[in-house]
């Protein structure tokens, strides 16, 4: 099935993963794939990370401990606290959940469960599944910031800029070239403070506007990663919600990147009778800056009103009018 | 290295709402009346609407309270005009006030703040270093500037949003060719020899009585070859920001010879209804094309084709700088005259 992800522009290689010797070694395979985050006819654009970085291990849950996975070979001696990590659950009837990972134990054999029923519930878990760990992306990995290849500026408005979408308003971020911070990079400000903020991490799955404020400007980056065995797990909060498309290797079929093949609607997306009376699916319009065409799941027909794909890499709106729930693409 | 992952924690933060209005100072540089570069220390930000009339001009309003003036949620009014505050923010950072750090005005705060569609917006920005007791004082120092979607100084002033609903923000700041101009605008809060009629100005510059101010409208009282409602009219001295020999005569006008598409500023008042300006062009000095000058809606224009007002900027005191540019055909000569149709007066 991987063949058909070439289709999708996705250049496919086999590697290696090099994990510790305590953990178990399997093969698996990587992208890459290029992102336009500038474009000469638009202003800004969204988009996203179509992979998870390649795990840092893998292994076999040997049990819970309260808000601590357990593993007896020591598959969390990798993880560093001082970078944010995320367990994934390989397999099972949660796979596709996730977890952020926090202080591992000295031997690696626990590590402490932050936040637990963002992205999967630990309740759901029998304690024995197959897990990968990986380091997510941050905001420096995949937009350098020197200067040279992305604008950096002055002033906000002088500088490249990446919005995120925070349930209420976009937190801003722009690449500084030191004139008004101490520091070369990504910039935002918190607490009255503008704070370096290259580190940020990106969460999986999710989408983020860019600005370039080069008029005529075309930039594209080429991200690489982990091809996942299932999708991830996505959290749908009342309210707006950005999010994207990621590859897996139940990328095959034709309407797996099609709205009505994503899952949304096995997951909790409501009908609704109309247009705008409930939940909501959104394609972002880069030359307005503003929502473009509108989707929404037709209750007479169980099917979504028009047909749209969207691409990893890209980005969309998910809009829901009621209680949060959580976005398995298949189950 | 620092672990940031709090903030997109933030992501799928469950909060309903609708950003509307995304405002700071874009790429106005802002300094303090002593000069140096507002911080999170000495500026302080309000972002006005005007609900109805005009913009009040705070030069002389007098609040029912100081805290009124910097506190978002209060309504000002100052006769037919009613301005409401609607956020305040110190983020200041080398004197820019930063469109990305200061937190949105979301629709629905908008709505808890009583605000209507298609408010006229503006900022003040304050010298905090010249509050007493953290409120503004007779002694304290302001700028006022109208905010644009984007900063494009061409398209209208930017208002609170109408239309359809939309939680993606309107960008809106000052004029995007206003950069380090913002340092000139700071003005003095309630200061003096603020005035809105020719009366009572000429009363208090020269003890001219109501009875005698018709008599006296032409005369130089002060002898600096400029007429007294000339003086009231035009802020005094007439200015120019390129080099060109200024002459005035002694009838309310001036004469200013300037090349062809020399950009031309002058300090008019717009606080004044009985004041009406004429901008006169001629070539030869003999015959003068003439065009009123008209103010709506915080612009100056003029009904002549060939005419450009480039930019209307308000200075505080009811006086707005406006560049003007002729954009007629080259000639070997080409003049403006301002003037005053006092007899309105």
């Amino acid at each position: 099935m991987i063949y058909k992800i070439t289709v999708l522009c996705l250049m496919t290689l086999s590697s290696t993963f090099s994990t510790q010797s305590s953990a178990r070694v399997e093969l698996g395979r990587v992208g890459s794939h290029q992102v336009r985050i500038s474009d000469p006819s638009t202003r800004s654009q969204l988009v996203s990370v179509p992979f998870l970085k390649s795990a840092i291990s893998r292994g076999r849950l040997d049990g819970i401990a309260g808000s601590n996975f357990q593993d007896v070979q020591g598959a969390f001696a990798a993880v560093d606290d001082q970078f944010t990590y995320i367990l994934r659950v390989a397999e099972g009837s949660a796979a596709g959940a996730w977890f952020f990972l926090g202080a591992a134990s000295a031997n690696g054999t626990s590590v402490e469960v932050l936040d637990d029923g963002f992205a999967g519930m630990l309740s759901d878990l029998q304690g024995n599944e197959s897990f990968s760990v990986h380091a997510l992306y941050t905001i420096s990995e995949l937009f350098p910031e020197d200067g040279t290849f992305l604008p950096a500026g002055d002033i906000d408005f002088n500088a490249m800029q990446l919005h995120f979408y925070d349930g209420r308003e976009f937190k801003e971020f722009w690449l500084s070239n030191a004139t008004i911070t101490e520091h070369v990079g990504w910039t935002t400000a918190e607490g009255g403070e503008l704070l370096y903020a290259g580190e940020t991490a990106i969460l999986p799955r999710t989408s983020f506007l860019v600005i370039d404020p080069r008029p005529g400007a075309t930039v594209n980056i080429r991200i690489q990663g982990n091809i996942l065995d299932a999708p991830l797990t996505v959290p749908m909060y009342p309210g707006y919600n950005f999010v994207s498309s990621n590859y897996n290797k139940r990328s095959d079929g034709n309407d797996v990147l099609m709205l009505g093949g994503m899952g949304l609607k096995e997951s909790g997306f409501k009908p609704s009778d109309a247009q705008g009376e409930g939940d909501q699916v959104f394609a972002y319009n880069a030359a307005t800056s503003r929502f473009g065409e509108s989707f929404y799941l037709d209750a007479n027909t169980g099917e979504f009103n028009a047909p749209s794909d969207f691409q990893p890499g890209a980005g969309f709106i998910v809009f829901n009018s009621g209680e949060a729930y959580l976005w398995s693409p298949v189950r | 290295m620092k672990k940031n992952i709090l903030i997109l924690f933030l992501a799928f933060y469950s909060a309903l709402a609708f950003a509307n209005l995304d405002w700071g100072g874009g790429q106005t540089n802002f300094s303090s009346e002593s000069g140096l570069a507002l911080d999170r220390d000495s500026g302080y930000a309000v972002l006005i609407s005007v609900r109805a009339g005009q913009l009040i001009d705070f030069e002389t309003f007098v609040a029912d309270a100081p805290i009124d003036l910097v506190t978002p949620g209060a309504i000002l009014t100052e006769g037919t005009s009613v301005n409401y505050v609607l956020a305040a923010s110190r983020e200041f950072y080398s004197g820019y006030l930063l469109n990305s750090a200061i937190p949105d005005l979301l629709l629905d705060e908008q709505q808890l703040l009583g605000i209507a569609p298609g408010e006229d917006l503006y900022v003040i920005v304050w010298d905090a270093h010249t509050f007493e007791d953290g409120l503004p004082t007779d002694n304290s120092y302001f700028t006022v500037l109208p905010l644009y979607l984007e900063g494009n100084s061409n398209s209208l002033q930017a208002q609170t949003s109408s239309g359809a609903v939309s939680f993606f923000s309107d960008l809106v700041y000052p004029d995007q060719l206003l950069e380090s101009q913002g340092l000139q605008l700071l003005a003095h809060y309630a200061g003096f020899n603020t005035y809105s009629d020719f009366a009572a100005w000429a009363e208090s510059s020269y003890a001219i009585a109501d009875g005698a101010v018709d008599a006296v409208k032409y005369e130089d009282s002060n002898g600096n070859g400029r007429s007294n409602i000339e003086e009231y009219a035009f802020e005094a001295p007439l200015t120019m920001k390129r080099t060109y020999t200024v002459s005035s005569d002694a009838a309310g006008s001036a004469d200013i010879p300037i090349p062809y598409q020399a950009e031309l500023y002058v300090k008019l008042r717009a606080n004044d209804p009985l004041l009406a300006y004429s901008l006169d062009i001629s070539s030869d000095l003999k015959t003068w094309k003439s065009c009123a000058l008209g103010f709506l809606d915080n612009q100056w224009s003029c009904a002549d084709e060939a005419v450009e007002v480039t930019s209307s900027v308000y200075q505080g005191k009811g006086v707005w700088s406006i560049a003007v540019v002729n954009n007629q055909a080259p000639q070997s000569a080409s003049f403006f005259r301002f003037s005053v149709l006092g007899n309105q007066i």
